[in-house]
């Protein structure tokens, strides 16, 4: 995939921010996120329809761009749940809590947290590797044979903006700015999803 | 209406137990989250039909359409709870419909379809001005709208919520294939909170298919699509 640089995805976060303090939701009657906050649906209903989106979007555009427009799902869904939970996006949190809470509040998954990198000298953080269990999109659907994107590339998207978002708003969190990239999606019952972690510094 | 067997006393109490022991057992999202998925997909289909939302969702209903189509029939006829499958907990008799709607409706979103829907009511197709059996579903709330900031007028004769009614549509469709009515039924949500209406309300047409030409004078099928 081609590579978003530090200052795209720097200037896409501040406008994602401008997002969420601007947000006027139209359906007024409709009641709010926080209203529904609680409600569950089940799984084969919330993915259904999902599959057919990654197979045209796949179908449609070169294997870059296709994993692009995939990602940005995941990026917009962060910025949505930010937006309609003020609470949440004025939380403060630390840098392992921002990627748990979206798993385990809003995806019923799992995370495991391995291989960190750090610098020699300073110590600081370089990348990191997520697994992630029970993914969201993967764990009861078929596998796509054939194409090379990980089916879950718009978790990925979920949980950088999470982080990124948060990050740039509240100004004190370290490391300023992450990318992530899938690595590889769950391809059977058990299996886990596995996603890079790449500080921008 | 009909005078098909209706639906015993005992089997509408298993069909009661049934649906919150399979809502129990069933892998659950966030309900929100699906919503910010659904905003999220519209997003990218305008973006790639140059900002045209009525087409973007042309193209989307044709994509999930299929997979709702599967999903909601193999709910409805593979799923056993219990050792009791829910397909034996279908009738053909019309006056069943609400039930079934609402058991299934609690199959999938569990205690809260209670909060959001109200009691489905089937007008028979004497009193229907669409002259075919029709159901209405009316909600009080709506987490697919509710976090949109997308006009309604840009989505032209669309609604909002059409993935919400293909859902109802298909378990409809599903259940009346199943027990032998020969009904091809249409939904579509007259009423939206996004369009400014004050409650929500989905309206399921039963067209029997030796009569679908009087689609062509349903007048809520010229205006929505």
């Amino acid at each position: 995939m081609t590579e978003e640089t530090k200052e795209e995805i720097e200037m896409r976060v501040l406008e994602d921010i401008q997002y969420i303090l601007n947000y006027k939701p139209v359906a007024v009657g409709a009641k709010s996120a926080e209203f529904f906050s609680k409600m569950k649906i089940i799984k084969p209903i919330a993915v259904n329809s999902y599959p057919n989106i990654y197979s045209d979007l796949v179908q449609r555009f070169e294997r870059n761009e296709a994993s692009r427009r995939l990602k940005r799902l995941g990026l917009r869904e962060a910025k949505f749940l930010y937006a309609t939970n003020p609470n949440l996006f004025k939380k403060p949190q630390k840098f392992i809590e921002i990627f748990q809470e979206v798993a385990e509040s809003h995806l019923s998954s799992k995370l495991v947290f391995k291989d960190r990198v750090k610098e020699d000298e300073s110590k600081k953080l370089k990348s990191f590797t997520i697994e992630v269990h029970n993914c969201f999109f993967c764990s009861e659907v078929a596998v796509f044979e054939g194409i090379d994107i990980p089916y879950c590339i718009p978790n990925c998207g979920v949980y950088e903006n999470m982080y990124n978002i948060k990050s740039l708003y509240s100004e004190g969190l370290e490391p300023r700015l992450i990318r992530i990239d899938a690595v590889r999606s769950a391809e059977y019952d058990g299996d886990t999803c596995e996603y890079h972690v790449v500080v921008l510094e | 209406m009909s005078q098909k067997e209706k639906l015993s006393r005992f089997k509408r109490m298993l069909g009661g137990i049934g649906k919150r022991v399979y809502n129990w057992r069933e892998t659950k999202e966030s309900m929100n989250f699906l919503s910010y998925m659904y905003e999220s997909i519209i997003w990218e289909y305008a973006d790639i039909f140059d900002g045209d939302y009525e087409k973007a969702m042309d193209t989307l209903i044709e994509l999930i359409r299929p997979m709702t189509e599967e999903v909601t029939t193999k709910l409805l006829l593979e799923v056993k709870v219990m050792g009791v499958a829910f397909k034996s907990l279908l009738s053909p008799n019309l006056s069943d419909i609400p039930y079934i709607i609402q058991t299934s409706l609690y199959a999938v979103y569990g205690g809260w379809s209670k909060k959001m829907y109200k009691k489905p009511v089937v007008v028979p197709a004497e009193f229907s001005s669409e002259n075919v059996p029709t159901v209405i579903v009316q909600f009080t709330s709506c987490p697919f709208c509710c976090n949109t900031v997308i006009p309604a007028e840009k989505f032209g004769k669309h609604r909002y919520g059409r993935l919400h009614v293909l859902t109802i549509e298909q378990i409809t469709q599903a259940v009346e294939d199943y027990v032998g009515n020969d009904y091809h039924v249409v939904g579509r949500e007259v009423k939206c909170f996004h369009n400014g209406d004050d409650i929500g309300e989905i309206r399921l047409w039963l067209y029997p298919r030796d009569q679908l030409d009087l689609m062509e004078s349903n007048e809520y099928l010229k205006k929505i699509k």
